[in-house]
């Protein structure tokens, strides 16, 4: 049986909120038979998280330089750029994770990437356009 | 004769929690100065705490640390409820004990495989290391997370807890939420079994150092939460005595201050626990450890990773035996009657030795408060093993295999640069 799941991920302050955010956002809309949760900067944690699920729709802040509030869908887990160093377990983000995810094969068989451009001056992001539109991808 | 100077640098020091950095003089194949610098602005937490009441402080003191916050709201708690004279339920007892397993779990788990390990199989990261190693790798992993889900059980989350407080916790865990955890323990214990024989195979240089190591030592228990200050050269010293032996003092080219007992460096951590409390562990930590031919006390540092291992080992068993003799209450928390005065906490953090000092007014808020964290305890020792080290090693080597070899050095000892105040940067000169 294919499951699926909405994992949000970062912290619950400041611009790096999002993913919360969007989560909770998402825990008030029908979506049938997809699991919602939220993780708190899960480092390598994220892959023992992930396992349950055949599908997972992965949600974090990102900052490229787009408008703030934009999604952008990444399928392809190389899209991000890593650490240079790993200098701690602290710079062990999510690319990071994801490519020991892929070394150890414990990757899901469908990983989708949703990265929503927050701005790091702070700024307004329509929650309820940006809950809409990717509710429309995901579903 | 021509004076001949080497100067070494090393600005960053990777794989280790937070940014120092280390500056090397070698002079005539000596080594002529050696600083270890942690660079990391002061991170000020002593100052935000004044004026604030008893549980905002619990809740405070768990963001000093994303790795360790059980072991700083742990110290907090003892000090405060010093203070305000509040006894310590038996329940509350074994759940900070097993508050404290998960995060020894955590902690250790994280910085065995993912900091260390590397190290000692000749890899960059870890990565690398899972591409030939996945087993392990995915051991660490599970134990981690292990370590995790005991945290949320009674902090009600893993990052930042915020389940503890003064008295004890704001909820009991329900018997269906343990029994759920308990299961999953006791069906991978033998992998923490695994991980201690895996540890003690890995190729560790067999170097002796001559060192104090300084822990707490409880009078029937392996030291988590409570315990009286010893060492392996005699000292012991209730814990509001740690201000009259063990002093801190500042350094011009780190932000963290640094602290010598009796005016010597010394150990804190997993292997000065081990080393001071082995008697303590039970017979099958006893019987493993026999089985892999390794002897504690140590004095060969290197032996920590194998100290960590036990202690994930040990962290699982006594887990066990706490969820299996657990039982509900409805009154996880004994209220709270603030008053004036000075407490003291002194917990064993994964790193080793916490302690905290609180005063506080008639209002119930804080006027005065310090931190000793246990990576400030360990520089002026990490300083002491690197020149050791890198002196056996041959200061003849590149810049970059000393910078390589300083490092593993320094991450064997896992300093938390962002407890500390933050660490490795290395500048050697050589002329």
């Amino acid at each position: 049986m294919n499951k699926t799941a909405i994992i949000g991920v970062g912290s619950p302050f400041g611009d790096d909120a999002i993913a919360y955010h969007v989560i909770e956002c998402l825990k008030e809309e029908s979506l049938p038979a997809i699991d919602l949760h939220y993780y708190d900067r899960p480092g390598w944690h994220l892959l023992e998280c992930m396992k349950p699920f055949n599908t997972v729709h992965l949600v974090d802040a990102i900052v490229s330089g787009s408008t703030p509030g934009t999604l952008h869908r990444y399928e392809d887990i190389h899209a991000f750029q890593l650490h240079q160093n790993l200098l701690s377990s602290h710079s062990f983000g999510l690319a990071e994770t994801l490519l020991l995810g892929e070394v150890l094969g414990e990757l899901p068989a469908k990983l989708i990437i949703h990265g929503i451009e927050i701005s790091l001056n702070g700024g307004d992001i329509n929650y309820l356009s940006l809950v809409a539109q990717l509710k429309k991808e995901i579903v | 004769m021509t004076d001949v100077y080497k100067d070494l640098s090393i600005p960053i020091i990777a794989r280790v929690e937070g940014e120092g950095a280390l500056h090397l003089n070698i002079h005539n194949g000596e080594i002529s100065q050696l600083e270890l610098s942690i660079y990391e602005p002061p991170r000020l937490f002593e100052k935000f705490l004044e004026g604030r009441s008893a549980n905002e402080v619990i809740d405070a003191v768990a963001r000093i640390c994303g790795i360790c916050p059980v072991a700083y709201q742990m110290s907090a708690v003892q000090a405060i409820e010093h203070i305000f004279e509040m006894p310590v339920t038996p329940w509350v007892h074994e759940m900070r004990r097993l508050f404290y397993c998960g995060e020894w779990m955590e902690s250790h788990g994280l910085h065995i495989h993912m900091l260390a390990a590397p190290d000692f199989l000749k890899y960059p990261s870890v990565i690398a290391m899972a591409k030939d190693h996945p087993e392990v790798v995915k051991r660490g992993m599970h134990l981690h997370g292990l370590g995790l889900k005991l945290m949320s059980l009674l902090g009600k989350r893993s990052v930042h807890p915020v389940g503890a407080c003064v008295g004890g916790f704001y909820a009991a865990p329900k018997i269906t939420e343990v029994q759920t955890v308990l299961a999953q323990f006791k069906q991978s214990l033998p992998l923490a079994e695994e991980l201690v024989a895996w540890s003690a195979s890995l190729p560790l240089a067999k170097v002796k150092q001559d060192f104090t190591s300084v822990s707490l030592r409880h009078a029937h228990e392996y030291p988590m939460n409570e315990g009286r200050i010893v060492s392996s050269r005699g000292l012991d010293i209730d814990i509001s005595e740690f201000d009259q032996y063990l002093k801190e003092s500042q350094v011009p080219y780190s932000t963290a201050l640094q602290c010598h007992l009796q005016g010597k460096s010394y150990l804190v951590g997993p292997m000065a626990r081990l080393n001071l409390n082995y008697d303590l562990l039970p017979k099958a930590v006893h019987d493993i450890l026999a089985h892999c031919k390794i002897n504690f006390p140590s004095q060969n540092m290197f032996h920590s990773v194998i100290a960590r291992s036990v202690e994930i080992y040990y962290a699982m068993l006594e887990a066990i035996r706490i969820m299996e003799n657990y039982v509900h209450t409805t009154t996880p928390c004994t209220p709270m009657t603030p008053r004036a005065g000075v407490g003291f906490g002194c917990t064993e953090a994964p790193r080793g030795l916490l302690w905290h000092r609180y005063e506080f007014n008639e209002e119930g808020l804080v006027t005065s408060s310090r931190i000793v964290p246990p990576t400030s305890q360990n520089q002026a020792r990490i300083e002491e093993d690197l020149r050791h080290a890198l002196t056996h090693y041959g200061l003849d080597h590149s810049d970059d295999d000393l910078r390589f070899h300083s490092e593993i050095v320094i991450r064997n000892y896992d300093p938390c640069i962002s407890c500390s105040t933050h660490f490795l940067t290395l500048k050697v000169e050589r002329a």
